[in-house]
């Protein structure tokens, strides 16, 4: 039986949400892979509580999983749970490939980009920074807008001396662009540069490995799967195949992913929302993996819109402001868009609360207000007001989170 | 491979993951890794990451618990258990 018929299996024995799908929609051989619906965001979102296996639930009311949360390119928002075991085991099919191909290990020194709030760091100027740990150096980059800024955090990265980036493309880019006209040197310690959130381009790439003298991997991950593709070597975006199965809906192209890992919320036939491509290989690949590979990922480019007197609106960075008010309200946004209108200066942000609280709503509304403020600098001047999705007749639709209107 | 020769390769490992333990190298193997180095789940992963390396093994799904890990005996019960299992 392969792991996949195994989940399968599993779900179809110890997990209510999955017993019920396969009445409703009458599926007559569970371990068939291909009479499962898709799931949408929305459904995970509506049935979180739900979609617990055996056993689970009760770990879950006694705070024994873990939870990941995604703060939604989509706009919606949804949270999943793991038992530990599984949730290291997913991690690690990463990992065993970083290793094998990079020669990296999770306790080597490691530089990250991320737009969180920080409660203990360190300032320079603009330049916010924390050491998660003795072997994690991480910058909040919503307040690094200008390049003289950029300079002071390669000043920070070579006295810290890490092994590896993990770096979104936009920011490699700035920094690259830094270093360059700065002519500063790379960090002697360097060895491995990983692009996360969207793929590199090819220009990007080898201007990168050009610099840096390091090889460079594209890793195309979730937070509901962990890692779902990792590039080798030999420049193939092999599918981890120990952690997830991977189809392409017929439909769109949209990325349709089944976790084969996590038994505590398992994901069937999740649709992740990504435009993929994949190719099987027709020879084993010379890194000694035979995954098929996805050979274009789309759907996930950041949308970097720039206000009137020149801000950069970055939609990851009001995702993580959503993404934090959920985590103080426990998961009270159900969806959400923003709209700059450029005349007025304004950052609408229209929320859905689900049903249960929408009383919290003015609650909600200040809270954003502040984290808004806090995350961007003082000087920009953007007024941002919170409405009610209900007040807000024209979704702006898939993978659109904002949207500048002049 | 001798019970005492894993544990030599064992603790090396160990000892290049807590650079900055304070703890020698003679006594490492009697300390828990987890109440008394502070082992996190980063840490735990790099040690599994090794030692699946070091030993040829592969550490199935059901072991990956930091209490299956937290002092070298344990570490060495679990690649003795996955290298007879290779065997057979």
């Amino acid at each position: 039986m392969t792991k996949l018929e195994r989940m399968l299996k599993y779900v179809s024995e110890h997990n209510d949400f999955y017993k019920r799908r396969i009445k409703e929609y009458g599926i007559t051989n569970p371990l068939d892979i291909t009479q499962w619906p898709i799931l949408t965001r929305k459904e995970l979102q509506e049935n979180r509580y739900n979609m617990f296996s055996d056993g689970y639930k009760s770990k879950y009311l006694h705070q024994q999983l873990k939870r990941q949360s995604s703060s939604g390119s989509t706009g919606i928002p949804v949270t999943v749970y793991w038992d530990y075991p599984d949730y290291y085991a997913s991690t690690l099919h990463l990992w065993r490939r970083r290793y094998l191909h990079y020669g990296v290990v999770p306790n080597d020194r490691r530089v990250t980009f991320t737009l969180n709030t920080f409660n203990l760091k360190y300032k320079v100027d603009d330049v916010l920074y924390k050491y998660y740990s003795p072997t994690e150096l991480s910058f909040n980059i919503s307040l690094i807008q200008e390049t003289v800024l950029y300079n002071k955090v390669i000043d920070i990265i070579d006295e810290f001396q890490p092994k590896w980036l993990y770096i979104q493309p936009f920011i490699l880019q700035k920094l690259l662009l830094s270093y360059i006209k700065n002519d500063k040197k790379p960090p002697k310690s360097l060895a491995y540069i990983e692009s996360v959130g969207e793929l590199l381009t090819a220009d990007l790439k080898q201007k990168v490995i050009d610099f840096f003298k390091v090889p460079i991997a594209n890793l195309y991950g979730s937070e509901e799967m962990n890692g779902i593709a990792f590039e080798c070597p030999h420049n193939h975006m092999h599918i981890i195949s120990e952690n997830v199965h991977v189809q392409q809906s017929d439909f769109n192209g949209s990325s349709i992913i089944t976790s084969l890992t996590n038994k505590a919320m398992p994901l069937i036939r999740y649709d992740q929302s990504d435009i993929i491509k994949i190719r099987s290989l027709s020879d084993s690949c010379s890194c000694g993996f035979s995954d098929p590979v996805i050979d274009i990922i789309t759907g996930r480019s950041s949308e970097n819109l720039y206000t009137k007197d020149g801000f950069e609106l970055n939609s990851l960075l009001l995702m993580e402001i959503i993404a934090e008010v959920n985590n103080q309200f426990d998961d009270i946004v159900i969806s959400y868009n923003f709209i700059y209108y450029k005349q007025d200066h304004k950052l609408k942000c229209y929320i859905k609360v689900d049903s249960f609280r929408k009383e919290w709503f003015y609650s909600i509304q200040s809270s954003i207000n502040e984290i808004f403020k806090r995350k961007i600098s003082s000087n920009i001047n953007i007024v941002i007001e919170v409405c009610s999705m209900n007040e807000y007749q024209n979704p702006l639709g898939k993978q659109k989170i904002l949207k500048i209107v002049d | 491979m001798e019970r005492n020769e894993i544990k030599i390769k064992v603790v090396d490992i160990l000892n290049t993951l807590f650079p900055n333990s304070g703890i020698d190298t003679s006594i490492l193997e009697y300390v828990d890794l987890i109440d008394d180095l502070g082992m996190d789940s980063m840490t735990f992963i790099s040690i599994v990451v090794e030692i699946e390396f070091v030993f040829n093994i592969i550490v199935p799904d059901d072991i990956l618990l930091m209490e299956n890990f937290k002092n070298v005996d344990d570490i060495v019960g679990v690649i003795e258990n996955m290298m007879s299992t290779t065997q057979e």
